[in-house]
């Protein structure tokens, strides 16, 4: 193995051991050293030299690390805006196939509900339809103002967190209070008429 | 030289008005921008590729390998649909700034 082949792969470790892990950046890092080094020898520069010039010129491992980090907290943001996009279409799809007929999603209360856990109380199912509508709305509008008025700065992750999960949980949560007391009260009382 | 918060600041500006005139990669990339700048613009080089992954993250440019006759591969990048909006809305906001500017020195010079 050559002096630079065993610089770079040396280099390469310490950029491994520093946090970078991923061999397709690895890779394109290296093919930038390799250009400079190979430029700084086409200057005249003596081939020890040149590799610690261009090293010094790419930068210090902890210091790349961190901003490869924030390349990652981005693509975490995009796979949000992903998800939010899918639970979007789940929550569209949702309210057309349970309420039915019209322009269902500014159709606020009053719609049918079955639920995906089953059984509701009959006196829940307007304000459950009114959460889902409304979040459905507010949705759109997230997603709208994102994408035509981004000067607006609409934080899609602070959103989902604070103001859907509430929406997704209390759904099932009523569906389940349902299902154990409102059903249980209805059986007994239907015995209790049949005998 | 240009401080580096500026240089940070103009960053994805000048890469993706590079890119619009045809794919490039990172290290042809950097050589313009200083060639361009008269040396004054300069980015520590490891840091491009951090700013080119976000700007693929966000759907802005796309990248390729390609196979060179070295046998090496190298990573070009090129510019997408919504990396061309993206950079009308950075050159207007750019033009804006630049345009406020030169009206206060032209008032401060009169």
């Amino acid at each position: 193995m050559s002096n630079l082949e065993k610089n770079i792969s040396d280099w390469r470790k310490q950029l491994a051991a520093g946090g970078i892990k991923s061999p397709a950046v690895l890779d394109e890092l290296e093919n930038h050293l390799r250009e400079d080094v190979e430029k700084l020898r086409r200057s005249g520069m003596e081939l020890p030299d040149a590799f610690n010039a261009a090293e010094k010129k790419i930068g210090a491992a902890e210091l790349l690390r961190r901003e490869f980090e924030k390349t990652s907290s981005k693509r975490w943001r995009v796979d949000h805006e992903r998800m939010y996009s899918m639970l979007l279409a789940v929550f569209v799809t949702f309210n057309l196939a349970t309420i039915g007929g019209g322009f269902v999603i500014l159709r606020l209360a009053g719609g049918r509900w079955e639920g995906p856990v089953g059984h509701l109380p009959e006196s829940a199912i307007p304000w459950v339809s009114t959460i889902f509508n409304g979040y459905t709305i507010a949705m759109l509008v997230t997603l709208f103002a994102r994408r035509y008025q981004p000067a607006l700065g609409v934080k899609l992750t602070r959103y989902l967190s604070w103001a859907l999960l509430p929406a997704l949980l209390f759904g099932p949560l009523l569906g389940l209070y349902g299902l154990l007391f409102v059903d249980r009260n209805r059986s007994k009382t239907s015995v209790a008429r049949a005998q | 030289m240009i401080p580096k918060e500026l240089v940070a600041a103009s960053a994805e500006a000048l890469i993706l008005s590079l890119l619009s005139k045809g794919e490039s990669y990172g290290y042809a990339i950097i050589q313009e921008v200083r060639a361009r700048s008269d040396n004054h613009l300069q980015w520590t080089d490891g840091m491009l590729y951090p700013v080119l992954h976000r700007m693929e993250n966000n759907g802005w440019i796309k990248s390729r390998w390609v196979k060179m006759e070295n046998g090496r591969k190298r990573k070009y990048y090129s510019l997408k649909k919504d990396g061309t909006r993206a950079l009308d809305e950075q050159r207007a906001q750019w033009l804006k700034v630049h345009g406020v500017l030169a009206q206060l020195w032209k008032e401060q010079y009169v």
